[in-house]
């Protein structure tokens, strides 16, 4: 009987809830306010990208910390560094043999399609990435696209015999390594003007970040969507690595 | 360029950057070395900053509006991170005596640390969202770090409550953002007091309600706060108190700022008070019930989330020096009770009933926790003290003594579970079998070093309470509106 009220409890609380932002919803009346001067002023071809990365490139590494941070502690759920494993190693010390990652993956039909698939995706973020300044995409798109091509080659073949074989270090470099880019560009902002993540043209009458000739000067906006792409894509394809192989957690709690 | 920079940024910037590296080298073996430099270096960083506002990538004030990102700072804040800073080097110098400590352990720590000084200095709606989701992220994963299957557990459920609350708080700020067209705090007041109310204003008002309920451990999200808190190793659960209690002096203030002094801001005013009194009630009551001393501290800590939250809710200048105060002092006693259950569990154990006769073996250890003990009860020469007198005055001032009944009440709970707690403990007699097991296992000296630093701090500040109410008081004046029931 019990168990029937709080089930109309939390029913009843959840319709007045839903229907209170239902009701807020409903009445919106978007106020143009600061978009005015986002859609006025020119910066790039891509106005999306000058938003994030130009105008409001600081909630962007912010962004991309959520996204570290996941990796870490999703890292710390598989074992690595605990102050005490006596728990995972109960629940995984025990089994002999691991079959998790003996699996062949699916049939030749799937093999021979997912190779080309993945090769054309991950050339499609990494373009997605470097144009992210005048073409719609940017770091985070593109990166999610070659890590999306990863997890296609590791489904279909397995991750033993997978033919894009991404080190588990090499990611963790090149995830630390895009992140510290974004930190350390944003610095030198601060070494020449005092704003942090200042949009640097040219320094001292001096292309500083030279972008392709006859495509637009955008500054360290293409180096930024660079960094983020490659700490997303090697963020994403982190997780999928610990999610598909139990070998990380064997390894995590022997030592 | 020939003025002084600014280094303002560098309060979040450089714990970031150390936090990246730290993970990249975290099984190395200076990681101790570097980590009691890091403890050091934190310390200078809330003094690099020049007061007032800073915008990120020079984009300031562009037809009326602020177009990018700002940070305010002024001494009140810059006391509040200083204090936070300062704990937080505590616990990594406290960590550096733990058997296996880690890079990971430390980069999550920084990370934290840089998180809630950007929510504490951000004047920018989306700021502050951002760099919450990434401290309910380091929480969890602190808690994790504690490796025993009920950590996972409660870290578990901790995340999934973390994924529904930061949405809803996102949904917030997206319709204050439609209704007002600005994200900037300051601004959004302007418009918010020259337009009239609308639903979606009401709505986003309670999204961020919701928020600030689950990042500081307000009821209704009180459990799985107090959960983390007891499941976490003793040492880190006193930084993850901090983080909250800083989450709630920043949202809260902002909420403040946002919609302090109009009209049907009333309603909501009512709905906070009315929050934090459950909160202390909740918290109390629940402490009282525990027999295991790491879940007592838990509630305690809810509890006094419940105080700090009343101060700051009352809303005038002397309810946000009070409650501003509180949270400062409790940053301070709390951690202190935090290290020491940690001292006491590896002593044996955290387990009440297991516990006893431990203070002819460690006076000192039992001296500064008593000191503690006392300070978070609010008796007379610690800073408890000073911070509850605060509170209970500014609740008289605006005509409510029923709230200043209820935190004397509490406050007497406290008071009675903290004295079982150091009875049973410190006084109960136990065997000599017991006495001899306590003689052999040693306490690292880093614990008792942060002990002391904060029992020190405990007894200066209720000796010299203006040091931290003169710097706070300008900016309470000027969020806060005086006002009477």
């Amino acid at each position: 009987m019990s168990y029937i009220n709080r089930e109309i409890a939390v029913s009843l609380s959840f319709m007045f809830f839903g229907a209170a932002i239902l009701y807020s919803v409903y009445n919106i009346n978007v106020v143009e306010g600061v978009n005015a001067i986002y859609t006025h002023s020119y910066i790039i071809p891509n106005f999306v990208t000058a938003v994030l990365f130009d105008w409001r490139g600081f909630d962007t590494l912010g962004e991309c910390l959520i996204l570290i941070n996941s990796v870490l502690v999703t890292g710390m759920v598989f074992g690595r560094g605990l102050f005490n494993s006596e728990f995972l190693k109960e629940v995984y010390g025990n089994q002999k043999k691991l079959n998790i990652d003996e699996i062949e993956g699916f049939t030749p039909i799937i093999k021979v399609l997912a190779i080309p698939m993945s090769i054309i995706l991950m050339i499609l973020g990494v373009y997605v990435i470097l144009g992210g300044h005048i073409t719609p995409g940017g770091g985070f798109q593109g990166g999610s696209l070659i890590a999306a091509s990863y997890i296609l080659a590791i489904v279909s073949f397995g991750i033993r015999n997978c033919p894009i074989n991404f080190n588990h270090k090499f990611l963790e470099t090149l995830e630390s390594f895009g992140a510290l880019i974004f930190l350390i560009l944003g610095l030198t902002g601060i070494a020449v003007s005092g704003y942090y993540l200042l949009n640097i043209h040219s320094l001292f009458g001096m292309n500083v970040f030279p972008s392709p000739t006859g495509l637009e000067n955008a500054g360290i906006i293409p180096y930024l969507n660079t960094a983020v792409g490659l700490k997303v894509l090697a963020g994403l394809s982190t997780i999928t690595t610990l999610l598909s192989s139990e070998r990380v957690i064997v390894k995590n709690i022997s030592d | 360029m020939v003025k002084i920079m600014n280094l303002l940024p560098l309060i979040v910037v450089y714990p970031l950057i150390m936090a990246i590296i730290f993970n990249y080298i975290y099984k190395s073996k200076v990681i101790r070395i570097l980590a009691l430099l890091m403890a050091l270096s934190l310390i200078i960083l809330p003094f690099l900053g020049s007061y007032g506002t800073y915008f990120f990538g020079a984009h300031g004030m562009e037809s009326g509006l602020i177009s990018g990102i700002a940070y305010i700072f002024n001494p009140a804040k810059q006391i509040i991170i200083f204090t936070l800073m300062l704990i937080g080097s505590l616990v990594l110098i406290t960590g550096i005596g733990e058997k296996r400590v880690n890079g990971l352990f430390v980069s999550l720590l920084l990370m934290g640390l840089a998180s809630v000084s950007a929510v504490v200095l951000a004047d920018d709606l989306f700021n502050i969202y951002v760099f919450y989701e990434i401290v309910a992220i380091v929480q969890t994963g602190l808690v994790i770090a504690s490796g025993t299957e009920k950590a996972y557990k409660s870290a578990f459920r901790y995340m999934i409550m973390g994924n529904m609350a930061g949405s809803l708080l996102l949904l917030g700020i997206a319709f204050l953002l439609s209704a007002t067209g600005t994200l900037n705090i300051s601004d959004m007041h302007n418009y918010l007091a020259n337009n009239p109310a609308t639903p979606t204003i009401y709505g986003g008002l309670l999204m961020l309600i919701i928020g600030l309920c689950y990042g500081s451990g307000l009821p209704p999200f009180h459990t799985v706060k107090a959960d983390i808190y007891a499941r976490a190793k003793p040492f880190v659960a006193s930084m993850l108190q901090t983080y909250s209690k800083a989450i709630l002096v920043a949202i809260m203030l902002v909420i403040l700022k946002l919609f302090g002094g109009l009209s049907y801001f009333n309603t909501a005013h009512g709905a906070l008070i009315a929050l934090s009194i459950f909160g202390m009630v909740f918290g109390v009551v629940m402490a009282l019930l525990q027999s295991d001393y790491k879940k007592l501290l838990s509630y305690h800590a809810i509890s006094q989330v419940g105080y700090v939250a009343a101060g700051l809710a009352i809303g005038t200048p002397l309810g946000i020096v009070a409650g501003i105060f509180h949270a400062i002092n409790n940053f301070i006693y709390k951690s202190a009770l935090f290290l020491g259950a940690h001292i006491v569990s590896q002593k044996k154990s955290s387990n009440l009933a297991k516990l006893g006769g431990l203070l002819p073996i460690m006076p000192t250890v039992a001296f500064m926790i008593l000191c503690a003990k006392l300070a978070i009860s609010g008796v007379p020469p610690f800073n408890g003290f000073q911070s509850k007198l605060l509170l209970a005055e500014a609740a008289m001032n605006v005509n409510m003594p029923e709230l200043a009944i209820i935190m004397i009440l509490v406050s007497v709970g406290t008071f009675v579970s903290m004295m079982k707690a150091f009875y049973l403990i410190f006084l109960k007699p136990c065997s000599e079998e017991q006495i001899k097991e306590y003689k052999t296992t040693k306490v690292s000296k880093y614990s008792i070093f942060s002990l002391a630093v904060l029992t020190i701090l405990c007894i200066l500040l209720g000796i010299y309470p203006d040091i931290v109410i003169n710097q706070i008081t300008p900016y309470a004046n000027e969020i806060g509106r005086i006002w009477t029931l």
